[in-house]
């Protein structure tokens, strides 16, 4: 029997192929040199890119190389036998999410309410916030 | 697909009654394939192990949302911008990322039944893996010799809790690891093993998957 025959006769591993885990490789490699380059160049040049810019570029590279290694490397796949792999990861996102958000937004929000008086002040004058 | 296996094992011509009673679980030899007639439990366990690596997911938010919120609180100390060595973290994260991708031809060769290369693409990854293990612990001691302890401010403390969460991680899997690479020398290829092999490498690239969240959230970020 082919070795390719008994990748075929197992459903498990359907997509894992050199091809598969090369591509995911050169993919993930390629987005975290990119990254890292940028980086180093932002750093470099000084004020190249905003701040927000770069979040949001260096977000999207990080959220391409999970989706390229959760495809690539954990072969997840839509298929009916894996559905319930997507329903959990599909769940665990959506919790990841509130966590991080959430924390976050709390957080910062109790940080502002909390401002030390002058910064209070502050707020009142130039952004027309009042304290309740 | 065990109904299938149980047809392909059972003798062409039944000579007694011993035949029509019910089996215990054949024994498997290494040359028949070690997942063939095990459709539902195999992916039983898969899917276990993929709602373990789930809640794990769920532990790291937490952290991570701890780091996120902490980032800014130094106490008057230190912050990422001073402390953290870019191309040494970089280059730790190549050596991670190296170490999943082997794991997956690891994982192909014991496929194709290759105990020689699988046990060598083991030892790359367990060699990629305690590199990077060993650079992450120097970094730390770098930080704690200097006095950059957990013990400073908020954001150290978070900062070591997460990645030293995900060191302790990489470090549990250097240890299964190793202990599957000795299964598979001495005992050679089984259904267990490839089982254990299988999720090993599911656990190694969850692992590398949140390294490229820490990579980019405490470090790139946290040099800016």
């Amino acid at each position: 029997m082919s070795r390719r025959g008994r990748i075929d006769k197992l459903p498990d591993f359907r997509t894992a192929s050199i091809a598969a885990y090369t591509t995911g490789f050169v993919l993930s490699l390629t987005l975290t040199v990119g990254a890292f380059a940028l980086v180093q160049a932002t750093r470099a040049a000084g004020d190249m890119f905003s701040r927000g810019f770069l979040i949001g570029v260096l977000a999207v590279l990080a959220a391409t190389q999970m989706i390229v290694q959760v495809l690539f490397f954990l072969h997840l796949s839509p298929e009916r036998r894996r559905r319930f792999d997507g329903i959990a990861l599909l769940f665990t996102i959506f919790a990841v999410l509130c966590i991080v958000v959430g924390s976050i937004w709390i957080m910062e929000n109790l940080n502002y309410n909390m401002m030390p008086q002058h910064q209070t002040e502050y707020t009142e004058q130039h952004e027309g916030i009042m304290r309740q | 697909m065990s109904r299938l296996n149980t047809v392909s094992r059972a003798p062409l011509t039944l000579h007694s009654e011993q035949d029509f009673k019910p089996r215990p679980e054949p024994i498997r030899h290494a040359r028949e394939h070690p997942l063939a007639g095990t459709g539902t439990s195999q992916s039983k366990v898969q899917l276990g192990f993929w709602i373990y690596l789930m809640t794990d997911c769920i532990l790291f938010a937490t952290l991570f949302a701890t780091f996120m919120v902490l980032r800014g609180q130094t106490a008057g100390g230190v912050s990422g911008t001073e402390i953290f060595d870019l191309p040494y973290v970089f280059f730790e994260t190549i050596l991670l990322l190296l170490s999943s991708f082997a794991s997956g031809l690891a994982l192909l060769s014991a496929h194709a039944r290759n105990k020689a290369a699988t046990l060598s693409w083991l030892a790359v990854v367990g060699l990629f893996g305690a590199a990077f293990l060993g650079m992450e612990l120097y970094e730390f001691h770098g930080l704690v010799a200097e006095g950059h302890n957990w013990k400073q401010s908020a954001f150290l403390s978070s900062y070591f809790g997460l990645v030293g969460t995900h060191g302790l991680h990489i470090f549990t899997g250097l240890v299964w690891l190793g202990a599957s690479a000795l299964y598979l020398k001495s005992r050679g290829f089984s259904r267990r093993f490839m089982t254990r092999l299988q999720l090993f490498t599911m656990f190694w690239h969850f692992l590398d998957l949140v390294w490229v969240g820490i990579f980019t959230i405490v470090y790139l970020l946290g040099v800016m």
